[in-house]
Formats: structure tokens, C-alpha cells, sequence
């Protein structure tokens, strides 16, 4: 390959010498607006080509036949804004508004020589509602329907062309065309019937800008920042966006103070090259060239499809639910193998016990927690029928064969005006072609020898029939349509990322290493995170994760986590970008500090199924690694991208901060510890001290002394055998006042063979808790039962203590235990009902609903046991006053705000394939959450919202759908403390799944809450809406590997610390006390100056400061001391010495937040 | 007592058939019952009257007494009120349960056997247990319909869960009850609110703000006076002997016309 260079020579920065502007200080003046059109006359505007408008009696103009151009010929417009209205008479309408073209008889001149803001909300991304047709895509959507009036504002200030449609901006594109032309509307066709009004424009004075390096110049001669931009790319995709970056970092090496080379020569990694460098941008360079001609080809991935005897679709019928799956049967050496994978499991797992005949099917696998199953089927031609067994559940199972496996190409098409990128996937029936804005259906598909032959369908153009030819991994053909035809050709997709071809030879990695090592920056975009899969070395250094996948190609809102770093300040809340959304195989969040994520909610992932997917999407990150700085985005697929100001100052910043020029701070990552691994912790507290008490269901207790890291088990209380019923040691706190003078710590228990729950509260001395010492404070009586027996502890910000407690019934009691079908039947005829599943929950009204009980609920005493008289219920005649919640199932854990004095409760539901868990807030006291009556989005029976007294919903909820769950509530999170996690997690909520082994967190914000209109109990849904605080932005903070979190507490330094349960009954082998930390210590700067005598002149001294560098990636600044009572501030100074003598030299060099390094050295000059 | 006493003895020596000797011990609990409700709203309103604090508190723990059959422990003690365990609250003998529940749990029998001990609730559940065999007769119906809105309109049945035969509590029996018992607290007794106002005037430091003790003491007479009358909740004017209405004078009347009571 050959070395490709391109150097930029300007020295001196042009921005300067013009005198121009700084960002962010730019004045300008307006003047008053002209109306172009007021509704009466269409005098001053002329029709080019064909059509023509016409004047409504409204005070419109609207447009009829085309295409031709209508435009105000009285004047052309220099540097101005337009504003005018218009609505279309359908969706699919197409017309547009014209700008700075020339006078003309051909309304294509406008297309070619102006740029045209276009109107169609039915097409592509490049040639929709707010785009600049085919230039620049809408990187927003906010249309009217059609037939309403809609608005738009358009800004044309020197060579940037700024776009809002209906009052929110979706356009922002630095052009290079005319500077001055005529306003003009299209008449597009005649199905098109656009109609405009109030078409008003002003010029505007000052505020212009020629080009993206004019308006991202530096006002004054910094120091150059050196970059080597390495473009190296086996791919397609990314040809035009590279193309951008180049043109656009050229231009800004004459604006500022980047002097940027660009190569696609991955040789140029060398350290002899590099040294020449500040910054290494790998500017969606993926680090690899094409597989060179010869080279072996990759071994394919084994899947579950390509088992070699049998590929089935399964589908398991269990009651209300279909859950689907796939088998494959492969044969061993000795015996049959083969893999099973279902929907509602993350894994496959693998078989065993296989038999296969021609007439029967038969295998067995380990669900993994639930037991074995066995499946027994029946073949009957290319069909399966039988049972699923698992424990006493049999569940009928059936089977189809398996469609082969989709083979996907990724072509271009090739049309009159710009090369379309589209994803060919074959797959029989399920053939799909996805464009960048949508996928279509492929139809009819005919694979025959090496042709190939289908047809689709684009709803605006009709047919398009393809027939082409397959060999090898290439496909190209052609696609007649009514535009004529249209070229195709690509190349297979063998899975994505596409990981073979890596050339990088292990020293241009180590360079790259190096290069960091000397404290040097690295910035990375997009493709940058699509490179070089098997090494760790740069998995790590990008922050752990690589590209995966991109799900989502469409506009996106994209967070600004961190708005404080040079990078982020100008993009206040938020920024919206039209790009294909990286999704990376490990998230960077716990390795990095995270500017910019992925705003979900834009791409419509919702947390509605709390499954383990992911969530958490970073978009752009800083961090350190080998002493160096990195900063990473994930955006720049697209060339208009790169020629938006925003995203383009955000890696201008990027580099800056990378290059150590501004401040910013790149320290930070999480660590997690295992602070005590020989326990079985049920329930832990944290002290104020950060020592752990960690509670055992049967009855252990242990102390964690921060101090020492030494674990000591403390009690062992007699307590009920916790087997089946889940009765024991429930729950753990200490005095708020412990190392004041009430050294306490608080059980809650179930008492031997009573079966009454009890809190109370004992003496701790001698390093023990003492068992004589007990006081109760509250009694639960329940009953020998399984389950729902709660049982947190939590204080209150007042030191009240709070105790929450299960409804202890079972999620099997219903009437089907004792009701006869007849009985069902009627009642459910009688109140309209779906299913008998959801008919009357009613045990538990003896218990949550009951407020003369103290199951089912939250329950208030003070510390000495009374009941605190600001109780909600204080005063009630005939309701226990230590209540201050109800109507909960089983409220596992909760936990108390003690900034607020909120509670917010995890509410385990029933196990039934449509019920929920839910989450609920309490935030005065005297709620009733409403189980049994309500749970989650469904009201049973004929309970409604205005029925149930004190009725407050959930704010977040979930079913079954993804399995077992069982929602808990971890701290509120809010600590300044050492360890404490940045700003995106103060004040966010966390929750976590026993059984789905996730932690998550959130914010709680005002929203409603709507029942479950899909699978309500009734035959006649109700709609139900209320005002409720809900559970949005829900994030993974982690998923835990073979254990399931089962406590969560704050530490005062900031520490999360996770009890990780683990066996069931008995303690499992991996049970354990965690603490989650964020590292964020400033460290001071690191490294060696050298000092160099000049042969020629020995009184001159070189002092060279290259080599210390900041951990932290902080700014330096360095002050010399000489010796002779000379000082410096730089960080490569020389000294010329008066007089020989021995000197004390000193070099203090000090970081951005106080850390310094000094250094000093006696020099003797001759 | 002594009715009790001597139907015990009558029975055994003429070998009256169980049930027999059965309602006849539910109509020595009836009265039992009665005499104990009576003392209890005497106690109440004692310590409506109570010169202090402590001594209404002392009113109220006799209250609380004549509830379960013994006092609370909260006299001379804050924390918790004393409570029976599982099997005397409802008076089961263990063999009720499956054998390895059993061997789990403990097979001890009851702490308190005798339901004479166990104050109104105890005694009432034990009339609902031998009532229940004859509530296809309108007047036991009523009774039992009283009764339950006492003490509450739970049951003790068989439930299996894990493969094993366990003895559980539930309302089931009445679970296609319309809406409105469920927002009534009847469904599990005016009793248990009594029991709930003892618990709260005991758990309560009020200091030296006798006033408000007294007014829930107040309040406490009239949730007994309810267990007493019952109430009228459809409004048509009279307290029936159904769901929701009668209370233990509507039990007791009709346990006359069902003849185990004077």
C-alpha cells in the first residue's frame, strides 16, 4: 500500500491574521423583517418550469403540477433568515423551499447551485421533512399531520444553513455553494399540493461564517497541536465520512491550532513517526485492510443452526403464553449432541440424553436453577409434537423445522444521483433489504445455481425487481423499476463486526501503547471502535468495550452527561444527530467518564420487560490508560456529521483535551471487591463507620470491620428453619447512634415453632452481640407457610425505624383450590372477566388489606418500640398506628430517603405468567399499594383505582415475560464521599432482581401510569390513567454472574455494597459480601525531565519536561528554578548560565488540582 | 363456666353424641363471650374516666386481656405486645401437619389448649369450628355470620404447598363477597379493632396528655359497642344476622333460637 501524506504547512493561523471572532462572543444585527408574501398578491414572484402557484382565498398560495419553481425574483438575499408557513395535503407531498440560487428559467438550477430545505414526510432520512435535500439529513423529526400548518424558520449566515421546523431545530450544515441567490418554493407534482403563507425574510448582519474552520477558529496563536489522522478502513461505509473528516480537519489546520496529517497507512505506526505527534486519531479507522488475496479463509462460526441432523423451531404452550425456542441435533463421535436455546433463558444450554429416530425425539437439558427437563417428541414428516417435563410440570411442545441461516450482503445501489448503501439478507421467507431509514420485505426470492432473483416494494416508487448473480461472497445485479436501472453489487456480511483481516503487526500496536505511555492523547470515532477485536491490550485502552452491533441508523437525542469538559460545554442539554448508534459488546461506562450517552426513549427501548438487555449506551467517553489520555466517540458514520458545528467542535475539543491543552479531568473507574466471601448474606447494614453486618437467613450474624478487612461471625440466633418457607433471620440494622452510646444492633427474626415474626433489639459488647440482651420491640404473629414474609429494617431520617412485612400468604391461593369450574364460571359471567387465573386473590385481604394487622405492610416504631404519633394512622381508632404503608405482597427490601424521608418499596408479585413485580413510593405514609386487588398494570377482578381507599400506583413495573423476578429496592444515591459515583448517579434510585441478577438504576420523575390494556382481567379493558411518579432513563449498573443480589446498601464514603446470595436454602459457594468504589483520586504527575548540556556553549542548559506526564491526564504547569535566581514556566526551557559554579535546580511541576512533583538536581557548570 | 362444667360431665355420663356435647360447649362459649365483651366495655370505659394515664393504660390492658386471654406485657415494658404463637391462636394439635413439616417446625402441642383461655377470640373460633357443620341451618347461619363479624370471617383449611399438607388460615370460603366486605372490616372482625386501639393506647407515651388517651379510649368503647350491636350497613334500619351486620347480641339471639343457648 502506498504511504499517503497529505501535510498541512500553514504556520500561521489565518483566523488570526483575519481578526476574527471568538466563539461564543459574536454580536450581529437584524434589521426588519420583509414579507415576501402576505396573502394577497403574488406580485414579485416567477414561475421556472412547469406548474405554477396560485392564490387561495385563505391567504395562501399553494401549488399545483411540476416540477417547476416559484420563486421572489424581485431580489436575492445575501445573509438572512426566512420564515414561512406551509401544510400539505398529504403525507407523502413533496415540495420544498429554495435558497441562494441564481436567476433562472430551470428549476433544476435551484437543486444543483442552491440548496433546497425540502418538505416530505415519507421519504428517506437524506430527502425528508428538514433535510437539505440529498446534502444533509434532518438529524430531527417534528412534523404536523398533514393538512395542518407548519412552520419553518430558516437561517442562512454566511456558508451555514440552519433549519427549525416548528420551533425545534433539525438542520445545522456548513455548505460551500453560492452566497447569495433567490427564495423560491417548488411545485413538485401534481399529487402534491404544498400551500404556503406568511413568507417573511430579513437580513442579518454579523454572525457569518464561511466555513466550519471559520467558525471553529481559535482567536489567538496557541501552541500546535500535532495530529496524525489515521483513516485505515477495510470496509465501505464509511468512504464518504472519511472523505469529510479530511476535508473538514484540513481546513481547520489554517483556522487553529491543529496541524493535522491524515494517512491511511497503518505503517505510519511507528514510534519514530508517532514522535512527531501530540495526538493519534484513529478517525474511523478500523485498523485493518481488506483480507489480503490468498490469505485463509476464516473458519465459519458454529451456530445452533447448522447442526447437522436436525434444526427445529420450538414453541412451548404453556397457559396465556407462547414461548419459543430452537434445537439443534449435531452428531459426536460417540453420541448425539446438540444445543437448546428458549426465549425466556439469556443462554443456551446443552443437550444431553439425545435420541433421534425416524419417528421420535428425545433430549434433556439443565434449565439452570430449575431443574432438568426432558423433552419427548414425536417426528411425523417434518413436524414434532409432545411434552416438555420439568419437575411435576409438563408443558406440550412442538416443532418445525428451522429456515437455514440468513446470509446477509451488504451492496450499493447505484442511482442517478448518489450511491444507495443497503443490507441484502437472504434467508427464505424472512429475506429481508434494509435501507438506512427502514427495511423492506423481499419477495419471491429465487436462489437457483449462482442467480439469484426478488422483488420489493417502496410504497413512494413502486416495484423494484432485482436479478443478479452470486459468486463467492459477491452479489451484483441490477434493479429494474420505473426509474430505470439500477446497478447493484456487494459483497457477504460474514457476521458483524467483521474481525478477520486484521493486519496490525504487534509493534504498531505496542507504538500505539507507547505513544500513550508518553502521556500523549489518542481520540477514536465510530469505525475506530470497530478494530482490532483480539487484542485486549486495545479493547482495553478504548475503554473494555468494541462495536457489536448497530441497531439503531435514525435521528437520536444524545444526553449530555457531563456538561462541564471543554468537549461538551457548548451542547448545554442535550444533542440531536441523524447516525448509526454504536452498540458495544462491553459498555465503557466503569472504565471511563462518560460525556455523552444515548438517550433510549429516542430509539423507543423501554425497561417495560426489566430483562438483561442492555440500556446503557455511552456515546462519547474520556479516560486514561498507560498514562495517557483517550477520548472516544461513537458518532461519525455519516459525512453530513462531520460537517455539523456541534459535533464537529465536540471532537475539535475532544483533541484538545486529549492533547492535555485544556482542563479537563479523564480519572475515574469503577472497582468491585469482595470484602467477605465465607458468609451467606441475606441482609447486610452499613455503619457510619463502614463497618458491614451482614445477617444469615438461618440465624449467623458477622461483622465486616472496615478497618482491619477482618470478617467475625458475632451471634447465631435460634430461628425457624428457613426450608420451603422461607421463614429465619430476616433482616439487620444497627443504631444510628452506635458509636455514640447505643451500641445496638436490630434483628428480625421468626421465632422458633411460635411462628411470630420478631423485631428486636440487642446489646452489642466484646466484639459479640449479646443473645440475653434481647429486647422486642415488635411482634408479627404469621403462620407456618411459605412465603412473603418482607422483612427489611431501615431507619429513618429521624432514627424511627421502619420494618417491612410480606402479606404471608401463597401466590397459589385461589379459588380454584376450593371453588368448583361452575363456581369460576359464574363469576367470572357475573363481572365479565377473561380468565379465572386473576379471579379473587382474596387471602391476602386478611393481611395486606387488613389495617388491624401487621402483614403486608410498612410498619413505623421508634427506637425503643412506642409508635412515633406523626404516623400517618396516628390517632385512627381501630388501625394498628405502627403502620404506615399497606397493601404489599411481599416488599422484600425497601429503602428510605434520608434526604426526603420517601420510602420506595420492591413488591415481589406472583410467579403467574402475566402478573408483575412492581416498585412502589411512599411519600408521606398512608398509601395502600392495593394488593391483593392490584399489582402492577392489572386490576383483578372488578377492583378499579377509585374502589381501592388510599390507592397509589406503582412506578415501575414488570411481568414475567423474561422469567423469574423479584423486585427490590437499593439506596437512594447520594454521597459526596471518596468513593462516591459522579454526578449521573446522585439522587437515582437503584433496584435490583434476585432472580433476574441485575442491578439497575434510575430517576423518578412525574408521569402516568396506564393499566395493562393487553392482558387486563376483564373482557371490557378499562382505560386507567393516573398521575404517577415513574421510573425513567433506567440504567445496568451490573448483572452478577452464578449469584443474585439480594441486599444493597450506601456506604458513607460513596461505596454500593451487594450482598451476593448464592444456594437456596443452604449457602452456596459463591455467596459473598461485595462493595462497588468509583476511584477518583488526583495523582500527582509522574516521569523524568531531561538535561542537556550544548557541546558548543557549556554554560547552556536544555531542560526538557517531556517526559513527566499526569496520571489523571490533568494540565501541567511547570516552574524552573535554575539556581541562580532565574525562573522559568515552561515545559521544554533553556538556561544560559552567567558564571561557572554549582547550582540547585528545582523543578516543581503541579496539576490542574494541587498534586506537584518536584524535582531537584545540584548541576556544576564550568 | 359452670354450664359448661356440668354439660361437659352430662354428656360424658348420658354418652351424648359429639355433636351434641359440641353445641352445647358452643353455647357455654357464647356466654363465656358475652360476660367477656360485657367486662371489657366496663374496662373501657373505666379508663375513658381514668385519673391517668397509667391507670387508663391499666383499663385498657384488661381490655386487651379479655381479647386473647392474656395481658399484654406492655405495663411495665415498651416494644412488643405479648402474642400466642401459630398453633394455640388457632388450636392445633400438630397433626394437622404433614410429617416433615412437622420435623422442621416442632411438633409441640399448643401452649394453650383450652379455648376457655384464650379470651373471645379463642372461644369464638372454637364455636365457629363446631358450628360449621350445621350452617346449612338458617339460624347456625346466623350465628356463624355474627360471630365471624367478631372475630372474623377467616378459617383454618388444609393448603399444600411444596408437597406438603400444611394447615392455613384463609378467607376463601367467602371469596365471592361482593366488593363493599372487602372495604369493611368486618371481613376480619370488629375484634381485631379493638385488639389494634388496646395495642395503640398501650404503645403510645403520651406523656402527661391524659386527654388524649382518654379519647382513644373513647374510641375504643365504641368499636366494642359495635362487636356488641353490629351495624347497620345497608341501611334499612335494622342490624340483621348476616355479613356485615350482626354483631354477638344478633349471635346470641339466634343461638337461642338454635337452642344451645337460654
Amino acid at each position: 500500500m502506498s504511504k499517503i501524506i497529505t501535510r498541512i504547512t500553514f504556520i500561521t493561523c489565518i483566523g488570526v491574521l483575519l481578526g476574527l471572532n471568538p466563539l461564543g462572543n459574536r454580536s450581529f444585527a437584524q434589521v426588519q423583517w420583509k414579507t415576501l408574501f402576505d396573502g394577497s398578491s403574488l406580485d414579485g414572484w416567477y414561475q421556472a418550469g412547469p406548474g405554477q402557484f396560485v392564490l387561495e382565498p385563505d391567504g395562501s398560495m399553494i401549488s399545483e403540477g411540476g416540477m417547476g419553481l416559484f420563486y421572489y425574483s424581485e431580489e436575492s438575499f445575501r445573509d438572512f433568515e426566512l420564515e414561512l408557513e406551509w401544510k400539505s395535503n398529504k403525507t407523502t407531498a413533496n415540495s420544498g423551499v429554495f435558497v441562494r440560487f441564481p436567476e433562472t428559467d430551470d428549476p433544476w438550477v435551484a437543486v444543483n447551485e442552491g440548496y433546497e430545505i425540502q418538505i416530505d414526510d415519507s421519504r428517506d432520512p437524506d430527502h425528508k421533512t428538514g433535510s437539505i435535500f440529498a446534502i444533509s439529513k434532518a438529524f430531527r423529526s417534528n412534523p404536523l399531520p398533514a393538512g395542518e400548518w407548519n412552520k419553518f424558520r430558516i437561517r442562512v449566515t454566511g456558508q451555514r444553513y440552519e433549519v427549525w421546523h416548528n420551533d425545534v431545530k433539525v438542520n445545522d450544515y456548513m455548505g460551500n455553494r453560492g452566497r447569495e441567490g433567490f427564495i423560491g418554493l417548488q411545485n413538485h407534482d401534481n399529487g402534491s399540493r404544498v400551500a404556503f403563507r406568511n413568507v417573511k425574510v430579513r437580513p442579518i448582519e454579523g454572525d457569518i461564517h464561511e466555513s466550519l474552520a471559520d467558525l471553529l477558529a481559535t482567536p489567538e496563536a496557541y501552541e500546535p497541536i500535532r495530529v496524525l489522522m489515521l483513516t485505515a478502513t477495510h470496509g465501505f461505509r464509511h468512504g464518504a465520512a472519511i472523505e469529510a473528516q479530511k476535508e473538514v480537519m484540513m481546513a481547520l489546520n489554517q483556522t487553529t491550532e491543529l496541524r493535522v496529517d491524515t494517512t491511511e497507512d497503518v505503517s505510519m505506526l511507528r514510534p519514530e513517526i508517532l514522535d512527531n505527534y501530540d495526538v493519534l486519531f484513529l478517525a474511523n479507522s478500523t485498523l485493518r485492510i481488506p483480507h489480503p488475496e490468498g490469505a485463509p479463509e476464516p473458519e465459519p462460526t458454529a451456530t445452533m443452526a447448522e447442526g447437522t441432523l436436525a434444526n427445529f423451531d420450538l414453541k412451548l404452550m404453556v397457559p396465556d403464553n407462547e414461548i419459543q425456542g430452537k434445537v439443534a441435533i449435531s452428531e459426536a463421535p460417540d453420541s448425539l449432541i446438540g444445543m437448546v436455546k428458549f426465549n425466556i433463558f439469556p443462554d443456551p444450554a446443552n443437550l444431553f440424553g439425545v435420541w433421534l429416530d425416524t419417528d421420535s425425539l428425545s433430549f434433556m437439558w439443565d434449565t439452570g436453577g430449575m431443574g432438568i427437563a426432558t423433552a419427548m417428541l414425536d417426528i411425523d414428516g417434518d413436524s414434532l409434537s409432545g411434552l416438555m417435563s420439568l419437575g411435576e410440570m409438563q408443558v406440550p411442545l412442538s416443532g418445525t423445522p428451522s429456515e437455514s441461516e440468513p446470509i446477509d450482503y451488504a451492496i450499493t445501489i447505484t442511482t442517478p444521483q448518489a450511491p444507495l448503501g443497503a443490507l441484502l439478507t437472504l434467508g427464505g421467507a424472512s429475506s429481508t433489504i434494509a435501507f438506512p431509514d427502514g427495511t423492506l420485505p423481499v419477495n419471491d426470492l429465487l436462489l437457483a445455481g449462482d442467480s439469484v432473483r426478488f422483488h420489493f416494494n417502496v410504497e413512494q416508487f413502486g416495484d423494484f425487481y432485482a436479478e443478479g448473480v452470486i459468486e463467492g461472497d459477491s452479489i451484483r445485479g441490477a434493479l429494474g423499476s420505473d426509474f430505470g436501472e439500477l446497478p447493484f453489487e456487494g459483497s457477504r456480511q460474514v457476521g458483524e463486526p467483521e474481525h478477520e483481516g486484521e493486519t496490525l503487526e504487534p509493534e504498531q500496536l505496542e507504538a500505539i501503547l507507547s505513544f500513550l505511555a508518553q502521556g500523549k492523547g489518542i481520540a477514536i470515532a465510530h469505525a475506530g471502535l470497530d478494530a482490532l477485536y483480539n487484542s485486549p491490550e486495545y479493547r482495553e485502552m478504548v475503554g473494555g468495550g468494541l462495536f457489536e452491533s448497530h441497531p439503531w441508523t435514525q435521528s437520536v437525542r444524545i444526553t449530555v452527561e457531563d456538561p462541564n469538559t471543554p468537549a461538551t460545554r457548548h451542547l448545554r442539554e442535550d444533542l440531536w444527530v441523524h447516525e448509526e448508534i454504536y452498540v458495544l459488546d462491553v459498555n465503557p461506562r466503569w472504565n471511563a467518564r462518560v460525556l455523552l450517552s444515548l438517550d433510549t426513549e429516542t430509539v423507543e427501548l423501554t425497561e417495560a420487560s426489566a430483562g438483561r438487555e442492555g440500556n446503557d449506551y455511552p456515546i462519547s467517553w474520556i479516560r486514561m490508560h498507560n498514562g495517557g489520555r483517550v477520548f472516544a466517540t461513537g458518532l461519525g458514520h455519516f459525512a453530513d456529521t462531520w460537517k455539523t458545528p456541534a459535533f464537529l467542535e465536540h471532537v475539535v475539543q475532544g483533541l484538545r483535551m486529549v492533547a492535555g491543552r485544556t482542563e479537563a479531568s479523564f480519572s475515574g473507574y469503577r472497582v468491585k471487591e469482595v470484602i467477605a466471601d465465607n458468609v451467606w448474606p441475606d441482609d447486610i447494614a452499613v455503619d457510619e463507620q463502614g463497618d458491614v453486618w451482614i445477617a444469615e437467613l438461618r440465624g449467623k450474624v458477622h461483622h465486616y470491620n472496615a478497618q482491619s478487612g477482618e470478617v467475625t461471625q458475632i451471634a447465631h440466633l435460634q430461628t425457624t428453619d428457613p426450608t420451603n418457607v422461607e421463614h429465619g433471620l430476616y433482616g439487620i440494622e444497627v443504631d444510628p447512634d452506635f458509636y455514640g452510646g447505643s451500641p445496638y444492633v436490630y434483628l428480625y427474626y421468626a421465632e422458633p415453632h411460635t411462628f411470630i415474626n420478631t423485631l428486636s433489639r440487642f446489646v452489642y459488647e466484646n466484639g459479640q452481640i449479646d443473645l440475653e440482651s434481647e429486647h422486642v420491640l415488635l411482634r408479627v404473629p404469621t403462620e407456618p407457610q411459605c412465603c412473603h414474609q418482607g422483612g427489611d429494617i431501615e431507619w429513618g431520617p429521624d432514627s424511627t425505624l421502619y420494618l417491612s412485612t410480606g402479606d404471608t400468604g401463597m401466590s397459589e391461593v385461589r379459588p380454584g383450590w376450593k371453588m368448583s369450574e361452575e363456581q369460576l364460571a359464574a363469576f367470572i359471567d357475573k363481572h365479565a372477566l377473561k380468565d379465572y387465573h386473576w379471579a379473587r386473590l382474596v387471602d391476602s385481604e386478611r393481611s395486606a388489606q387488613n389495617l388491624q394487622d401487621l402483614r403486608g405492610k410498612i410498619l413505623r416504631i421508634n427506637r425503643n418500640g412506642t409508635i412515633p404519633q406523626d404516623n400517618p394512622f396516628y390517632g385512627k381508632p381501630g388501625v394498628r398506628w405502627e403502620i404506615y404503608a399497606y397493601g404489599l405482597r411481599n416488599p422484600y427490601r425497601f429503602k428510605v430517603d434520608q434526604e426526603t424521608g420517601a420510602l420506595y418499596i420492591g413488591v415481589v408479585g406472583p410467579d403467574a405468567s402475566f402478573d408483575y413485580d412492581e416498585y412502589n413510593v411512599s411519600a408521606n405514609g398512608g398509601e395502600n399499594f392495593g394488593w391483593p386487588r392490584t399489582l402492577g398494570k392489572l386490576f383483578y377482578n372488578e377492583w378499579t383505582p377509585e374502589l381501592i381507599p388510599d390507592f397509589v400506583p406503582p412506578f415501575w413495573e414488570y411481568t414475567y415475560e423474561h422469567g423469574g423476578r423479584s423486585a427490590t429496592v437499593g439506596p437512594i444515591y447520594r454521597s459526596a464521599g471518596q468513593y462516591a459515583f459522579g454526578d449521573n448517579f446522585q439522587n437515582k434510585i437503584f433496584v435490583f432482581d434476585w432472580a433476574r441478577r441485575w442491578i439497575k438504576y434510575g430517576e423518578l420523575v412525574d408521569g402516568t401510569f396506564e393499566n395493562d390494556q393487553a392482558e387486563d382481567v376483564r373482557i371490557d379493558v378499562p382505560n386507567i390513567q393516573m398521575p404517577a411518579k415513574r421510573l425513567v432513563n433506567i440504567k445496568t449498573f451490573d448483572t452478577l454472574q452464578g449469584t443474585s443480589p439480594i441486599s444493597m446498601e450506601l456506604g458513607p464514603d460513596g461505596s454500593i455494597y451487594v450482598a451476593e446470595f448464592d444456594g437456596f436454602w443452604d449457602a452456596g459457594p459463591d455467596a459473598k459480601v461485595t462493595r462497588y468504589r468509583w476511584i477518583e483520586e488526583n495523582r500527582a504527575p509522574i516521569g523524568e525531565v531531561e538535561i542537556r548540556t550544548d557541546p558548543n556553549q557549556t554554560r547552556l542548559l536544555y531542560f526538557d519536561g517531556m517526559g513527566i506526564i499526569d496520571p489523571d491526564g490533568d494540565a501541567l504547569e511547570y516552574h524552573w528554578s535554575f539556581g541562580d535566581g532565574n525562573e522559568a514556566k515552561a515545559q521544554y526551557v533553556s538556561h544560559a548560565y552567567d558564571a561557572p559554579g554549582e547550582y540547585h535546580i528545582v523543578l516543581e511541576v503541579t496539576d490542574t488540582h494541587g498534586a506537584s512533583r518536584v524535582m531537584k538536581w545540584d548541576w556544576k557548570i564550568e | 363456666m359452670n354450664r359448661l362444667v356440668s354439660a361437659l360431665c352430662l354428656g360424658i355420663i348420658i354418652g351424648l353424641p359429639p355433636l351434641v356435647q359440641a353445641q352445647d360447649q358452643a353455647g357455654a362459649y357464647l356466654e363465656n363471650i358475652d360476660q367477656l365483651l360485657s367486662q371489657a366495655h366496663t374496662a373501657s370505659q373505666n379508663a375513658e374516666r381514668a385519673a391517668s394515664v397509667q391507670e387508663l393504660k391499666m383499663y385498657t390492658d384488661t381490655v386487651f386481656e379479655t381479647i386473647w386471654g392474656t395481658p399484654s406485657g406492655l405495663l411495665s415494658n415498651t416494644g412488643a405486645a405479648l402474642a400466642h404463637g401459630w398453633k394455640t391462636r388457632w388450636q392445633t394439635d400438630g397433626t394437622e401437619f404433614d410429617e416433615a413439616h412437622v420435623e422442621r417446625h416442632g411438633s409441640d402441642e399448643p401452649m394453650i389448649s383450652d379455648p376457655e383461655k384464650l379470651g373471645i377470640m379463642g372461644q369464638g373460633r372454637a364455636i365457629v369450628k363446631m358450628l360449621v357443620p350445621r350452617q346449612e341451618e338458617p339460624h347456625a347461619d346466623h350465628v356463624l355470620a355474627s360471630l365471624s363479624n367478631v372475630i372474623g370471617w377467616m378459617r383454618l383449611s388444609d393448603g399444600v404447598t411444596k408437597g406438603e399438607r400444611q394447615p392455613r388460615i384463609d378467607l376463601t370460603h367467602v371469596w365471592d363477597a361482593p366488593t363493599r366486605f372487602w372495604n369493611t372490616t368486618a371481613d376480619t372482625g370488629w375484634l381485631g379493632e379493638v385488639h389494634a386501639q388496646t395495642i395503640n393506647i398501650l404503645k403510645t407515651e403520651y406523656g402527661e396528655n391524659l386527654a388524649i388517651a382518654q379519647e382513644h379510649a373513647t374510641a375504643m368503647t365504641a368499636l366494642l359497642e359495635i362487636c356488641r350491636s353490629g351495624k347497620d350497613e345497608n341501611g334499612d334500619g335494622a342490624v340483621s344476622p348476616i355479613m356485615m351486620e350482626g354483631g354477638l347480641d344478633t349471635a346470641i339471639q339466634h343461638a337461642g333460637y338454635l337452642g344451645i343457648v337460654n
